[in-house]
């Protein structure tokens, strides 16, 4: 293992300069966004996801998954996950993204990494259906019970739809809306149409 | 069937002398967390109703119920939850505009009747509800822009008082359209506008980019939207429900930019009235906001109308009053020649007499009189009469008739309305150096605060709590303006009222007074007896709700019937005149539109 240490700032004092520049000699230019200087956004293949961490999680001092997360780019038809990997001695952390086709929505998982990634990686396959072979605990429930619906964190769920299907409303319900009260209650009126 | 299927049954019984397996919740409390989202609370005296919870809740969990009556700035109506839809998301907390919606960090409540978890946050008394643990929207953070599109200036402020052009440059399309996305689309500005206008409308058209669709909601009931989107009181914007917590909605200029889409109206106008009041003949006497909104949408019907206007040009107040470089000409000219292509007769140069009016009660099935306030109220300080000591509003009729105003060097306006700050950019221009003299404070100015902060910018002085003592005659033509100091005094809970402090005079030496303390109206001209049985106590006009004068057949409206004295208030007493005229006359059961 390398040293890392805060000493090694590029010109606007970032300290992640320094791991950016290892990881590009190693894996290529991706691209990165520096959202604040101790957060670092890498965009990385599919491909280079399980090398990428492997090599962080044992070469470098950024050895701890402190979330993993997915967005749903649905009108791109593509899954980002989100692996938010810290380094702790530098208190820098790496957002790792990467895409995932949404029809086969499929990734390679880091339990053997980090054991914890097992509550993440069931989490996201309960709430977008997102599977990760191998994991210990993909499909049992982690907070939904029976749940018989299309994945409810996917953005194509319809929640309202299905709030409509599965909680009738309870009978007497009745709504105003402020718009058409407040016009019909100060006498709004057309002289045109 | 196998033997394990036999026993299993039975096997529950094992459980029978263990412990239970629930929790004994109520036994074991436990508090949420001190941001927790627990059961709705809402300030309700905060609360205005806007129902914007209701709109973004993505489960249908809330309805809006009617708890009190709908005032201007409060529907009246609270949100109700349904607990057996709401998944806590708190997105209803982080939209209200009025944050007064918020949730308690008490997560336990056990019934039996699934009913109760139904209620009214505030409205029905629950025991977390002075809970200031919980879920709050947090500073800083909203879903709604709370900052307007800045509106853009013609030129620097310094360059201003050297032309009359419009200062006020107008949305550009982009601008337009991000500012009409702050909308909520809560209505709560159609109870405020007098004219109720169909406002969460034509800003969703405007943000959906359709121009001529926003014109004619626009029109639907506003003859002259291009002048209120210049010059408006905008009572709407004093109740949007974003300005409770934000900039409000610039609804008067997003009306500007939709009318000023289009140069030509009629090509995308269209009315579809049936033609009742072929054969009926109205008279409108004064050419103000509210005779051109009766004589327009009257004449729209088939009526025969007919405008008399005693100066060169209609437009009232907006013509005479407000200067150009707010309200250009051009665009005065515009809305009415919409109304001339479609059927008005306007006669200018034309001052209705009492014979003349005789006769028209003859000749006319009715008569609208909107002749506004034109008598200026005196001074009442000693050398009112004094050369030099003139009245606001003679002297924007002379300036708007084209006529030479001579203010001198130096000038002090008495007064806090927009006459007041209307006579003093005027004044600016034409070269002098102002000063405002007002009795009151600053925020009790009835002037548009942004014309104020404009004039200011545009070097006038303001003097407030400022009492006129009186006006002494100087060598060369000038003038003493002698003046007192004011302390607010509160009296039986009115608003503060001025008293003067005894024993200290101050003097403002100037070339001209210019007295902008209100107008009286002045109505002489009326028949005598018409004028008893219509006027009131102080000079004006008091008619019935449907705008009818004690006199049958004689409607009227503007400054002379309302209090709020505005070109919106007038509009307003229009079209109460226009659906009154048709029912007076009969002729209204053919049409009954909603």
């Amino acid at each position: 293992m390398f040293d890392f240490n805060h000493s090694n700032l590029d010109e606007n004092g970032n300290p992640g300069a320094e791991i950016v520049s290892r990881i590009h000699d190693r894996f290529g230019n991706f691209p990165v966004h520096v959202q604040k200087p101790d957060l670092i956004r890498l965009n990385v293949p599919q491909t280079d996801i399980i090398p990428l961490l492997s090599w962080l999680r044992t070469e470098t001092p950024f050895v701890q998954l402190t979330h993993l997360t997915a967005i749903d780019w649905l009108e791109e038809d593509e899954f980002e996950l989100v692996y938010l990997i810290t380094a702790p001695s530098l208190c820098i952390s790496l957002m790792v993204c990467i895409r995932v086709n949404r029809e086969k929505a499929e990734a390679e998982s880091v339990f053997n990494l980090w054991l914890q990634a097992e509550t993440y990686e069931q989490e996201l396959h309960e709430m977008f259906g997102i599977h990760f072979p191998g994991s210990p605990r993909q499909g049992v429930p982690f907070i939904l019970e029976g749940w018989q619906d299309m994945p409810p964190m996917r953005r194509d769920f319809d929640t309202v739809e299905y709030c409509n299907r599965t909680h009738p409303e309870r009978p007497g319900r009745e709504h105003h809306d402020s718009r058409i009260y407040v016009g019909r209650k100060f006498g709004e009126k057309g002289y045109l149409k | 069937m196998s033997l394990k299927n036999v026993i299993a049954p039975f096997s529950a019984w094992a459980r029978a002398v263990q412990k239970p397996f629930t929790v004994p919740e109520a036994d074991t409390f436990r508090p949420g967390a001190d941001r927790y989202r627990g059961w709705h609370i809402n300030d309700t005296k905060q609360c205005i109703g806007c129902g914007t919870c209701g709109d973004i809740c993505q489960n249908g969990a809330i309805d809006m119920m009617p708890v009190d009556d709908a005032t201007k700035g409060d529907s009246g109506l609270r949100p109700l939850v349904d607990y057996g839809r709401c998944c806590w998301c708190a997105l209803c907390v982080d939209v209200c505009p009025s944050g007064s919606l918020g949730m308690s960090n008490n997560y336990i409540w056990i019934d039996r009747d699934p009913d109760v978890f139904r209620y009214i946050p505030g409205v029905d008394k629950k025991e977390w509800d002075d809970d200031s643990k919980g879920w709050r929207k947090e500073e800083g953070f909203n879903l709604v822009d709370p900052d307007r599109v800045p509106m853009p200036m013609m030129m620097p402020e310094e360059d201003r008082v050297k032309t009359w052009a419009e200062v006020v440059l107008g949305y550009s399309e982009k601008e337009a359209r991000a500012e009409a996305a702050r909308c909520v689309e809560c209505g709560l500005c159609v109870a405020a506008c007098p004219v109720h206008m169909h406002i969460p409308e034509y800003i969703a058209a405007i943000r959906d980019g359709q121009y001529d669709v926003a014109v004619n909601q626009i029109y639907d009931n506003n003859a002259l939207p291009e002048m209120c989107g210049k010059v408006c009181t905008r009572h709407c914007e004093d109740v949007c429900s974003i300005g409770v917590n934000g900039d409000p909605l610039a609804i008067r200029w997003l009306k500007r930019f939709a009318t000023e889409q289009f140069s030509d109206l009629s090509a995308v106008l269209s009315h579809d009235q049936p033609q009742i009041g072929v054969g009926k003949s109205v008279a409108v006497i004064g050419g103000g906001p509210g005779g051109l909104t009766t004589a327009f949408y009257l004449a729209i019907r088939g009526f025969k109308v007919t405008v008399f206007e005693a100066l060169p040009q209609v437009g009232g107040a907006t013509f005479f009053g407000i200067p150009k470089y707010r309200f250009p000409l051009p665009s005065l000219e515009k809305q009415v020649k919409l109304m001339t292509d479609w059927g008005v007769e306007i006669k200018t140069n034309h001052k209705v007499e009492a014979d003349e009016f005789k006769q028209m009660q003859q000749d006319y099935d009715a008569i609208y009189v909107g002749t506004g306030l034109l008598k200026p109220s005196s001074l009442r300080a000693e050398g009112e009469d004094l050369p030099g000591v003139m009245p606001a509003i003679e002297m924007l009729i002379d300036h708007h008739l084209g006529k030479t105003v001579e203010v001198g060097e130096k000038v002090v306006v008495v007064g806090g309305g927009n006459v007041a700050i209307d006579a003093a950019r005027i004044s600016r221009r034409l070269g002098a150096d102002v000063t405002i003299a007002y009795r009151r404070r600053m925020e009790d100015m009835p002037a548009d605060h942004e014309e104020i902060e404009d004039s200011e910018s545009e070097g006038v002085h303001l003097i407030t709590q400022n009492i006129p003592l009186r006006v002494e005659q100087l060598p060369e033509g000038k003038l003493d303006f002698i003046w007192g100091p004011a302390e607010m005094v509160s009296e039986g809970g009115g608003r503060p009222r001025p008293k003067l402090v005894e024993g200290v005079e101050n003097h403002l030496a100037v070339d001209k007074v210019i007295v902008a303390i209100g107008q009286k109206p002045d109505l002489r001209w009326l028949p005598t007896d018409v004028a008893e049985k219509i006027t009131n106590s102080w000079g004006g006009i008091t008619c019935d709700e449907n705008g009818m004068t004690a006199a049958a057949g004689v409607f009227a409206g503007g400054d002379l019937v309302n209090d709020t004295a505005d070109a919106v208030s007038a509009m307003a007493d229009g079209l109460t005149a226009v659906d009154g005229i048709i029912n007076y006359l009969g002729v209204g059961s053919k049409t009954e539109e909603g």
